[in-house]
C-alpha cells in the first residue's frame, strides 16, 4: 500500500521534472550590455562530478574548481594561461537541487569554449550544455553579455 | 485515510499526465498577419524590417542615381545580430535582397554559395563529363561593386507590470572601391508587453 503510494507520488515527481525544461531559452528578449563576434578555437564537453555542499554557496565552489581543473587540462604549456576566463550563464537545469541540506554528489554536463573574438582577444567560457546548440570549430559565435551579469555563448546564424 | 490519499494522488497524476499531452490542431493563416504572440522577435518584425528597408533604399535619391544607366552588383554581408535572441538574420536580408532582385534595379552575388559554385565549375572543367566547349570557364565572374550590411539591436526595459522593448535595425550600402557610404537608414520597433486586469 505504501509503495504504490511511494512509487505514484515519485511518478508525479518524474513527469514535473520532465515537463520543466532544462535548455537555454535564447528567443527571449533580455538587456544585453554587449555583444561581442567571434570564432570557436576548440570545444571541449565535460562531465564534471562536484560535491556541492548547499544550494547558495554551491555554484561558487564548483566553479572556483571546475575552472582550475579545466585550464590546467588543456593549457599546461602555457600560452593558456593569458587567458581570460568565464564561467557562463551556468542555469543549473541539469543538477538535481539539494533539499536536505547534506553533501550530495551530481555529475554536471558542460560545454568549454575557447573562442577568439573578432578584436583578436580569447576568452574560455564554460557553460551549460544544450542539446539544442551543439558547437563545433570554427563556428561563428556571439558571445552575448547578459545584464545580469553572465554570459552566454550563440551560434551565429 | 491511506486510500484516500492514494486515490487523490493517483488523480493527481492523471492531470499531470494529461497536461502533458496536449491535443493539438493544425490550420492555415495568412501568412502577413500581425504576430502577437509574445514580445520577442517575430514574423511581423521581420517583414515590417525588410519592407521598410527595401521601400527606402528604392525611393532614395543616391540609388536613383545609382541604378540610372546601370544595375549595380551587390553582395550582403551578415548583418550583426546585438541582441540577447537567437535571430535568424540571415532570413532578414534574404527578404531584403530578394525584393530589391525583383525591383530589377539590383544584381546579387551570393558569398554563401561560392563553394557550391566552385564545386560546380570543377566538376565541369575536370571530370571529363562535360564538353568542354561548353563548360563555363573559371575566372569569369563579377566582383561585386557595392556591400549592404548592418546591425541589428535592442534596448529591453520591465517591470513586474510591464516589459518594453526596442529594436533598432540599421542598413547601410557601401562602395567598395571608394569606401563611402552610399545609403543608410534604419528602421524602429517598439513593442510593449502590459499586464491586463480582467473584470466581468
Amino acid at each position: 500500500m505504501k509503495t504504490l503510494l511511494l512509487s505514484s507520488l515519485s511518478l508525479l515527481i518524474l513527469l514535473f521534472s520532465y515537463c520543466a525544461n532544462a535548455d537555454y531559452d535564447r528567443n527571449q528578449a533580455i538587456p544585453v550590455e554587449k555583444v561581442l563576434f567571434g570564432k570557436v578555437v576548440s570545444v571541449r564537453n565535460i562531465s564534471q562530478e562536484e560535491l556541492i555542499q548547499d544550494k547558495n554557496n554551491g555554484w561558487k565552489t564548483f566553479g572556483g574548481a571546475l575552472i582550475g581543473g579545466v585550464i590546467g587540462n588543456q593549457f599546461g604549456g602555457g600560452s593558456g594561461r593569458d587567458v581570460a576566463t568565464i564561467l557562463g550563464a551556468i542555469i543549473g537545469g541539469s543538477v538535481a537541487h539539494n533539499r536536505h541540506n547534506q553533501p550530495k554528489r551530481v555529475v554536471t554536463r558542460l560545454v568549454e569554449l575557447m573562442i577568439t573574438v573578432s578584436g583578436g582577444e580569447q576568452f574560455m567560457v564554460i557553460q551549460d550544455y544544450d542539446n539544442q546548440m551543439i558547437f563545433h570549430t570554427n563556428d561563428k559565435v556571439r558571445m552575448i553579455y547578459l545584464a545580469n551579469n553572465s554570459v552566454r555563448i550563440d551560434k551565429q546564424f | 485515510m491511506n486510500k484516500l490519499i492514494l486515490v487523490s494522488s493517483i488523480s493527481l497524476a492523471l492531470v499531470v499526465l494529461s497536461g502533458c499531452t496536449n491535443k493539438s490542431v493544425v490550420r492555415y493563416g495568412d501568412a502577413t498577419a500581425v504576430e502577437t504572440t509574445d514580445i520577442n522577435f517575430g514574423s511581423t518584425d521581420l517583414q515590417k524590417v525588410a519592407g521598410q528597408m527595401t521601400d527606402s533604399l528604392l525611393v532614395s535619391p543616391v540609388v536613383g542615381t545609382l541604378t540610372a544607366n546601370t544595375r549595380p552588383i551587390i553582395f550582403v554581408e551578415s548583418i550583426k545580430n546585438k541582441t540577447s535572441e537567437h535571430i535568424d538574420t540571415e532570413s532578414i536580408t534574404d527578404s531584403i535582397s530578394t525584393k530589391l532582385l525583383r525591383s530589377g534595379k539590383f544584381r546579387f552575388v551570393d558569398m554563401g554559395r561560392v563553394e557550391a559554385a566552385r564545386q560546380q565549375l570543377d566538376f565541369q572543367q575536370n571530370s571529363g563529363m562535360v564538353d568542354a566547349s561548353k563548360a563555363m570557364q573559371f575566372g569569369q565572374q563579377v566582383g561585386a561593386q557595392y556591400m549592404l550590411y548592418g546591425n541589428l539591436a535592442s534596448i529591453v526595459k520591465s517591470n513586474k507590470d510591464k516589459s518594453d522593448v526596442y529594436y533598432k535595425f540599421t542598413l547601410r550600402l557601401m562602395d567598395l572601391e571608394s569606401g563611402l557610404v552610399e545609403w543608410a537608414d534604419e528602421t524602429e520597433i517598439r513593442k510593449t508587453k502590459e499586464k491586463e486586469f480582467v473584470s466581468w
